[in-house]
């Protein structure tokens, strides 16, 4: 192998988990950006979405069809556990955060953590504190060029999160529900007097989020191919360090930052060591905070009177 | 058309209106002046529901709406410009004025009344896709009217449309808002500037330390001494 061809392979690795981190980040970023809240029960969604996968996935074992079939039930276990994440989400927001809107800033932060707790323990008593299995869903089969490979399964999780990112975008650009997310963002109570329900809005920044996180998830899942009830606080810690990284409430900056995370993070397990790779997120952070804190396309907020 | 009677209100456990009264009769432009801290800003956030009322009531159309969600009170027909036009400076001109009609979706109508808000403020039309950040505060204030005319109000409630514009974009905007009254619909007008206020009103009143103090027609409030004393910087 050439210097070259590890550099690309690197890239190749990074490029896919940082795909990953970019959609569990938008979700950060989203409901940062909309309620000024930091949702630190996020990675558990993911979390949890990865569970629900493997749930899904069991089921279906249950029914008679045959391995064949399963190009046609992947996107059946994508639309079953976004369903159930974006629900989930929706009623985290409505029992844990909104009764506190109007409560100090530490409040809803403090409960996020207790949420966290929570859905941790309820996975690790419904399914056991032990790794869990995933499956990769699909035929794993590898592509070389020169000496780098790549799986369709690499493919696959960076095309279809692609699609995802584009649907979020085009959602937040063109439709009236995008518009009043961003009016919202912009200033709340401008947005109220234009009939913008708060509430609402903020239930479909934290359902969008959720459902994307769940997507991490099932890829997080078959990608690794083990799970385990505490993998969301890890990839949620390094998804908020990638949101942060592009600017905080900035949805651009989500993408670019998972992606740029995801890569540094291959290169530092590849030429240092894999045993730090989970140091390299949190040492990005520091810096980002110490020298850029409003992130790489984050701006500073000025307001006009 | 709006009726509010003892209103209390005010932020945190602050009182800032004591008892407020308001009439504004349908088709006319009411006017209320006052000093700084006053309470005029409060009265357009209690009517508009962000601020809640403590007591009294705020009738629209023989209807209670004092208790009424933000939202709510939008699509009843009353909107608020408010102060410093609170535009939403990240969203290009035409988004900002999608969201004015924001209670009205799927209203085929939406596309006809964005023209009429460019024969109306024909500065936007040359910006439709600016960020509005970039306007100008002049254009700005229009910006702030047209998104608000978007709503199809029946009352639209103004909040200091002068300030810290150039005595020309003033002459304007005040010409403007008596051309917004021309098409049928009701102004409640809160201004510092209690001259042009005045001038525009049908009937106006002074309020002070969140309390009526005198009211009347505006050619009456402007010959008023004390008024002229107080507010008019007349000796």
């Amino acid at each position: 192998m050439t210097p070259l061809d590890v550099f690309l392979q690197q890239i190749v690795n990074g490029l896919t988990i940082g795909m990953i981190y970019a959609l569990i980040a938008l979700g950060y970023t989203i409901v940062y950006g909309i309620a000024q809240l930091i949702n630190f029960a996020h990675g558990e969604i993911f979390m949890v979405g990865a569970y629900f996968g493997l749930l899904a996935y069991t089921l279906i074992q249950l029914l008679p069809v045959g391995s064949v079939g399963f190009l046609f039930i992947l996107p059946l276990i994508f639309l079953f556990v976004m369903t159930l994440t974006a629900l989930l989400g929706v009623i985290v927001e409505r029992f844990a955060y909104r009764p506190l809107r109007e409560a100090p800033r530490l409040a809803p932060l403090i409960t996020a953590i207790g949420v966290s707790f929570l859905l941790q323990n309820a996975v690790m008593i419904l399914f056991g504190p032990a790794d869990k299995r995933f499956p990769s869903l699909i035929e794993i089969h590898k592509l070389s060029f020169h000496h780098v490979t790549i799986t369709n399964l690499q493919i696959m999780i960076t095309g279809f999160s692609l699609i995802l990112m584009l649907v979020l975008h085009t959602f937040i650009k063109y439709t009236r529900m995008g518009k009043a997310m961003r009016a919202l963002a912009d200033d709340r109570e401008a947005a109220c007097l234009m009939g913008i329900n708060v509430n609402q809005i903020i239930s479909i920044a934290f359902l969008i989020g959720s459902a994307l996180a769940g997507a991490g998830g099932i890829m997080f899942g078959m990608y690794y191919n083990t799970i385990n009830f505490h993998d969301g606080y890890l990839a949620g810690l390094k998804a908020f360090s990638a949101a942060v990284l592009g600017g905080i409430g900035n949805i651009p900056g989500a993408m670019v930052g998972g992606v740029l995370l995801g890569i540094l993070e291959g290169m530092g397990a590849g030429y240092i060591s894999s045993e730090w790779k989970n140091v390299f997120a949190f040492f990005i952070l520091i810096l980002i905070l110490l020298f850029r804190p409003h992130g790489l396309l984050g701006s500073r907020v000025v307001k006009k009177v | 058309m709006l009726e509010v009677a003892n209103l209390h209100s005010g932020y945190g456990k602050i009182e800032i209106l004591k008892g407020l009264k308001i009439r504004v009769p349908e088709g006319k432009i009411v006017s209320l002046i006052g000093s700084n801290g006053a309470g005029k800003t409060t009265l357009l956030m209690t009517i508009s529901g962000i601020v809640p009322a403590w007591k009294g009531s705020i009738k629209f159309s023989g209807k209670a709406i004092e208790t009424m969600p933000a939202d709510q009170i939008v699509r009843q027909g009353v909107v608020q410009v408010p102060e410093g036009r609170r535009i939403f400076s990240r969203l290009t001109v035409e988004e900002n004025l999608d969201l004015g009609a924001y209670t009205r979706p799927r209203d085929p109508e939406i596309k006809r009344d964005k023209e009429e808000m460019f024969a109306l403020f024909p500065i936007l039309y040359a910006r439709t896709k600016s960020l509005a950040g970039n306007l100008s505060g002049g254009e700005q204030q229009m910006l702030a009217m047209a998104r608000a005319l978007m709503a199809r109000p029946k009352l639209l409630l103004l909040d200091e449309p002068s300030l810290g514009l150039a005595p020309k974009m003033i002459e304007t905007i005040f010409q403007l808002i008596r051309k917004v009254n021309q098409k049928g619909i009701t102004i409640l007008l809160v201004e510092q500037n209690a001259w042009k206020a005045l001038g525009i009103a049908d009937y106006g009143y002074v309020i002070e330390s969140g309390k009526n103090q005198i009211e009347g027609t505006g050619q009456e409030l402007l010959s008023n001494p004390q008024i002229k004393h107080s507010y008019l910087g007349e000796s």
